[in-house]
């Protein structure tokens, strides 16, 4: 296992520096810089502001620590992200940080709403199969996996913010129930959605297994055979799609923190696109990458934790 | 049975995670934004002494104003500092750190400004010429690279410091190119036209006569730097010390002071105490939290809940808007000092012959597309220079460029296209945002109505389009301006003139570029004015790069309790209604 372990790190390390280098090479190549505004700024300014932040220099050469790429990932193996475009004067690590302090516990809320509905919703549909409980869990995750959450939310602002007054519009504060209940149930009800029809699946797969009717027949009650055999066996599929989820509701809740003006380092990294924010955009990838690399690492472990069968060599 | 030990640990642990979320669900309940609606609304009445407001602007990209050029930086920086004078709502300079008017020479090109005794910064320390006289070498400062230094260009010296480092365009530096470390830079600086003749006497050179300098010591690229600071005391040309965002590491001279900033959310502001107040306006409230809001349809909701008492309006809900808030009530508008129009690259051809542009632009009903695209939010015109700021009334060109689709086709047919046969296919280049499109649906409809020529339109995002614009890649471009300072020449300066940096257009009129001369020239500020309302007449009727189809308006909604915004609404707005004048914003009983 451990040797694994280091064997993925040290693939990581490679798609990290693959990964940089396209996105340097990409984001350069799009029309407009960081200074491109809609009220132009005079050609001398341009020239000032391009020799302040090194962009004068080219972006790649054979001369590689004088270019552009080459001080940049030079500062990189040093710990150093470089300062934001569009937040002048601020590190793009600190900004990065506190964005995920906030985009995090946003999806990790919205993460354990979505498993407790969604493994709920299946589990409850799989045990009253072709009953009105599952048609009701068929629906739920038929109409949610449908619905965007910028869709959702914009549902559900007009009436239980608005009309009914029960919850804020704007901002995250966590403790704060009245700024966090939107944006959590707007975020987690696709993956509850998800998670509700792979648990259903897996659920009915199980219930029909052998070993369940043999655990009936030795006259174990209902609530050990769903909890100890059956939810236990049908969970392998769905921790399998839970790991990705996991990492896409923390980094993927731009739609979410935008419309809820919530702090997260998605918007964050979506305005630099918008703008053209090289330091920003550079330092959100490399965040994402060598976040999903270890989610993914992570949940891969998780799997032979679960699974006595799996082995790593 | 190790496997079942794993699988109940995980069981406890998503019942515990369960179990966090419902206790965070749960929670704090009691707390309750300022303004929610279970709050009662105290009834217009006279001022009160204290309570808090939270509005909604954008974010800022930086605190400095000797750097920034965005509208929603300026705004927070006039809350926070104050320069030598400042605009009164009629755009005229008065005193506000300065003791009394400015003493010119007789050259015209030296000003001395004395300043009021007694000034304190907001930690006390007093404030001095020489903090005037670091705030212009900063924003001249090359490392520093402020994005208004342009303005200052008159400022003896101050354009051979700023452009000391840059590289001719699009050139790497080399190893020989100088460094900001150079003694020469240093020279440079001491250079700038500009010193403390004491304490309390500033001293300023300029290079050539210019009437609209006063209005130039009001803006913030002149405001102070507080030199007392230790990053700022050790400033050098290569070390102009970091500005920075932390509340706590800043002083401030204006109104109010910073006291929280929470990226992509909000800062909040409390009075300061050492306000000069020059006009003798104390701030009554005890904080102002301005929420960076993108999404102003969001914003306009969070007004209905009483998360803000003011806001931008969202213009693709403007007739719900005012009919829900009422026209006076709650919703306000006010001429923005900015006009837009269809830009045209008169190197492209046949944009070159003025019957095709005068075609075109007679082919556009403004009046329709006011209504169609931006819900009659803003006033159509025909006039470049707003009225209000020394141009045309917004009709005054309607018969020369105005909607006249018969006039159109015959100016068409004068080009060599009758009835747009053989027209060459021009492209529309937008932004992606719905009016943007909406603005191009509408042009590209009317010129096939009116003209029937076909036209492309290309949607690309704000940056590339900026990009292709300044790239002069572009045939036909909605555009416009927005005013920086409150003159005429603002207007043209640089944009219409042949040699003019910002002239994308292809402007060259031999009438237009002598009449520029003169206007420079001429000091006396009537004559200048007249000379510039002269140009503005040029520009349109020989459509020498835009045809101008409306000013832009401002739009708000504001909480009845407020006072202070809706009074001071003016063409000097950034992003919220009277900012400019933020410290007599307050609630009434």
């Amino acid at each position: 296992m451990t040797g694994y372990i280091v064997r993925r790190l040290l693939w990581m390390v490679v798609v990290l520096w693959a990964i940089v280098t396209i996105t340097f090479l990409l984001m350069h190549a799009v029309e407009g810089g960081p200074f491109t505004r809609e009220r132009e700024l005079p050609p001398s300014v341009i020239d000032a502001l391009n020799h302040k932040y090194g962009l004068d220099k080219p972006v790649f050469s054979f001369d590689v620590w004088n270019s552009q790429y080459g001080q940049y990932v030079g500062n990189l193996v040093q710990g150093d992200l470089g300062s934001s475009f569009s937040n002048v004067d601020q590190p793009v690590s600190e900004l990065i940080r506190d964005g995920f302090w906030v985009s995090m516990q946003l999806g990790l809320l919205a993460f354990v709403f979505a498993v407790v509905l969604g493994m709920t919703a299946g589990t409850i549909s799989a045990l009253n199969h072709n009953r009105l409980p599952d048609y009701l869990g068929v629906f739920f995750s038929t109409a949610g996996a449908s619905m965007p959450n910028f869709i959702l939310a914009g549902i559900l602002i007009p009436i239980f913010a608005v009309e009914l007054g029960w919850f804020d519009v704007l901002g995250w504060e966590f403790g704060n129930y009245k700024k966090m209940v939107l944006p959590v149930v707007a975020l987690g009800v696709l993956p509850a959605a998800y998670f509700a029809r792979i648990t259903r699946a897996s659920m009915l797969e199980v219930l029909n297994q052998d070993y369940i009717r043999t655990a009936r027949a030795k006259g174990l009650a209902e609530q050990a055979v769903v909890l100890r055999h059956a939810v236990k066996n049908a969970m392998v599929p769905i921790l399998t799609v839970m790991g990705p989820y996991l990492a896409f509701l923390i980094t993927g809740s731009f739609l979410v923190e935008s419309v809820f003006s919530i702090p997260g380092v998605g918007r964050r990294f979506v305005d630099a696109v918008l703008v053209r924010d090289y330091g920003m955009i550079m330092g959100t990838v490399i965040f994402y990458t060598v976040f999903i690399a270890f989610a993914n690492l992570f949940v891969d472990v998780l799997y032979g934790t679960v699974d006595p069968r799996i082995r790593y060599s | 049975m190790r496997p079942i030990t794993h699988w109940c640990r995980l069981l406890l642990s998503l019942a515990a995670l369960g179990a966090l979320f419902a206790v965070i669900a749960c929670g704090d309940d009691e707390k309750k934004p300022v303004g929610d609606t279970d709050t009662p609304t105290p009834a217009a009445g006279a001022r009160i002494d204290g309570g808090e407001i939270t509005v909604q602007s954008q974010e800022f990209a930086s605190l400095d104003p000797h750097f920034s050029s965005f509208a929603q930086d300026i705004s927070l920086h006039r809350m926070l500092w104050r320069g030598l004078y400042t605009l009164d709502i009629d755009n005229v300079p008065q005193p506000s750190m300065a003791d009394g008017a400015h003493q010119v020479s007789a050259d015209g090109k030296t000003y001395t400004v004395k300043l009021k005794e007694g000034l304190k910064w907001s930690d006390g320390d007093d404030l001095l010429a020489e903090d005037f006289v670091a705030g212009i070498l900063r924003t001249c400062n090359p490392v520093n690279a402020g994005e208004y230094q342009y303005v200052l260009t008159e400022v003896v010296g101050c354009d051979a410091y700023y452009t000391a480092l840059a590289g001719p365009d699009g050139e790497a530096k080399t190893a020989d190119d100088i460094k900001a470390t150079d003694p020469a830079v240093a020279a440079l600086e001491d250079a700038v036209g500009v010193k403390a003749i004491d304490n309390l006497t500033l001293e300023i050179k300029l290079s050539s006569e210019k009437p609209t300098f006063p209005i130039i010591l009001s803006l913030w690229m002149t405001f102070p730097v507080p030199v007392h600071l230790d990053r700022f005391a050790n400033a050098t040309p290569d070390e102009p010390g970091a500005w920075g965002t932390d509340p706590a590491a800043l002083v401030y001279n204006g109104p109010y002071v910073l006291t929280a900033y929470s990226p992509k959310d909000s800062v909040v502001l409390a009075p300061n105490a050492n306000w000069a107040a020059p006009a003798g306006v104390k701030p009554t409230l005890a904080k102002i939290t301005i929420q960076f809001i993108d999404d102003l349809a969001q914003a306009a909701n969070a007004y209905r809940t009483g998360e803000l008492q003011s806001t931008d309006v969202d213009l693709t809900q403007l007739e719900s808007l005012v009919t829900e808030f009422g026209d006076g009530e709650e919703y306000f508008k006010f001429l923005a000092p900015s006009t837009r129009g269809l830009e045209m690259n008169l190197e492209k051809p046949p944009l070159d012959k003025f019957e095709v542009r005068l075609a075109l632009s007679q082919a556009i009903d403004r009046a329709a597309l006011n209504t169609v695209v931006v819900q009659g939010g803003n006033e159509p015109s025909t006039s470049w220079v707003p009225a209000v700021t020394g141009g045309h009334d917004p009709t005054d060109f309607d018969a020369d460029i105005g909607f006249d689709p018969a006039a159109a086709k015959t100016n068409l047919e004068a080009a060599g296209y009758p009835n747009g046969a053989g027209f060459p296919k021009l492209t529309i280049l937008v932004g992606n945002t719905p009016a943007a499109k909406d603005t191009a649906a509408f042009l590209k409809d009317a010129f096939k109505t009116n003209l029937n020529i076909d036209v492309a339109v290309e949607s690309v995002d704000s940056a590339t389009r900026s990009d292709r614009f300044t790239e002069e890649q572009f045939d036909l471009f909605p555009g416009g301006w927005i005013q920086d300072y409150p003159d005429p020449e603002n207007w043209i300066l640089g944009l219409f003139d042949t040699p003019g940096t910002l002239n994308h257009y292809n402007c060259s009129d031999p009438d237009i570029d002598a009449k520029v001369a003169e206007a420079r020239a001429n000091t006396d500020d009537a004559a200048r004015k007249a000379l510039y309302k002269d140009i503005n007449e040029l520009i349109v009727t020989r459509i020498c790069g835009i045809a101008p189809y409306w000013h832009e308006n401002n739009h708000y909604l504001i909480k009845p309790q407020i006072v202070g915004m809706r009074e001071n609404m003016s063409g000097q707005d950034g992003v919220i209604a009277g900012d400019w004048a933020a410290e007599s914003w307050g609630l009434s009983e």
